[in-house]
């Protein structure tokens, strides 16, 4: 799966699928909570990164790019970068949402 | 960012048996993370279990050399110890010594047929007498136990005998890694059944298939009113 469709399943959940005039989520403020769930996942569920712990976890820039965690975690990503997306202060998002998303987050990956 | 990652530069391939073995006891855990456990645990079966055993291509001993490699001739293997070394024209056993003991000066003698060997390290030999200049070539048989470097060079019969112990060795490990599969209980289970196939494995090592079980049996003469 590349970076290009976690951002549109993740624009999906969040409504976001207008471009015009523009996206309300851009596709770097996208890319930048998949690079902090790379983080996170790093943290959380480090056997999803064996036989690559010499080197940072990946952080993206381009949409095209390949993500590189096992298939079977890229649900949770998605619900990650929605959970976060939401936590944005503005009209649309609700707090309720975004906790809930973020908890089934580590629910997926089996830490809670 | 966006370079790929390399995971196992060694080239680690896991057939599929394994991953079908394992991935539906093991539920949220990458399969990455299962064929690095998988030959962890198959190392450790041959290195401890000597499971994996062979002759190799006879090795001439010629003047003038006490070290000797044990090339296993197969890229996804490597040597482990030698178990037993052969005279290949003569089919004699040569006897194995310690290597404290196989220091002295007087047992490395030049002239004659080796006798004896030893080893200080997994992949090579030393033997001794050695051939003088001009005597021999002789040739040495080693019967080696060995060690996958990779998944893909493991012998369709290993799979099909210790299977279920590698899984055993698995699982052992992967329910003790703390996570949501930790389960310390099962994971003690399944060490027990693991070990137990190691040491079986041991024994076959030493002994070997054939050997039957040693029975001690008092000579005919020392059974008294028995006869």
């Amino acid at each position: 799966m590349r970076v290009q469709d976690i951002i549109d399943q993740a624009r999906h959940f969040l409504q976001d699928r207008d471009p015009d005039p523009e996206y309300r989520y851009s596709d770097a403020s996208l890319i930048s909570l998949i690079n902090l769930c790379m983080l996170e996942l790093k943290r959380v569920r480090p056997d999803h990164f064996i036989g690559a712990f010499g080197v940072p976890a990946p952080q993206y820039s381009l949409p095209a790019s390949e993500v590189q965690v096992p298939e079977t975690a890229l649900p949770a990503v998605i619900k990650y970068v929605v959970g976060m997306a939401e936590l944005r202060d503005d009209e649309y998002t609700t707090d309720g949402r975004a906790s809930a998303l973020l908890q089934a987050f580590m629910v997926d990956l089996g830490v809670r | 960012m966006d370079e790929p990652l390399v995971r196992f530069p060694g080239g680690i391939v896991a057939p599929q048996q394994w991953l079908d073995l394992l991935m539906p006891k093991l539920p949220n855990v990458p399969q990455d993370m299962i064929k690095h456990e998988v030959l962890s645990v198959l190392r450790d079966f041959c290195i401890v279990g000597g499971a994996w055993r062979d002759w190799l291509r006879p090795v001439e001993i010629d003047g003038m050399a006490y070290e000797y490699g044990l090339p296993t001739g197969n890229p996804h293997a490597e040597t482990v110890a030698v178990l037993r070394m052969t005279r290949q024209a003569d089919a004699w056993p040569m006897d194995p010594v310690p290597p404290e003991i196989a220091s002295p000066p007087e047992l490395i003698k030049i002239g004659g047929r080796p006798m004896c060997y030893w080893q200080t390290q997994p992949d090579r030999f030393y033997v001794a007498p050695i051939p003088a200049i001009g005597e021999g070539p002789y040739f040495v048989l080693p019967y080696v136990s060995m060690a996958p470097l990779d998944l893909c060079g493991i012998p369709n019969w290993f799979l099909s005998q210790y299977q279920l112990a590698i899984v055993d060795g698995v699982l052992a490990s992967l329910l003790r890694t703390a996570g949501p599969n930790y389960r310390p209980a099962d994971a003690d289970r399944h060490r027990a059944m693991y070990v137990a196939a190691r040491n079986r494995s041991r024994t076959r090592a030493v002994a070997g298939y054939t050997r039957s079980t040693t029975i001690l049996q008092a000579p005919y003469f020392a059974r008294g009113s028995q006869r």
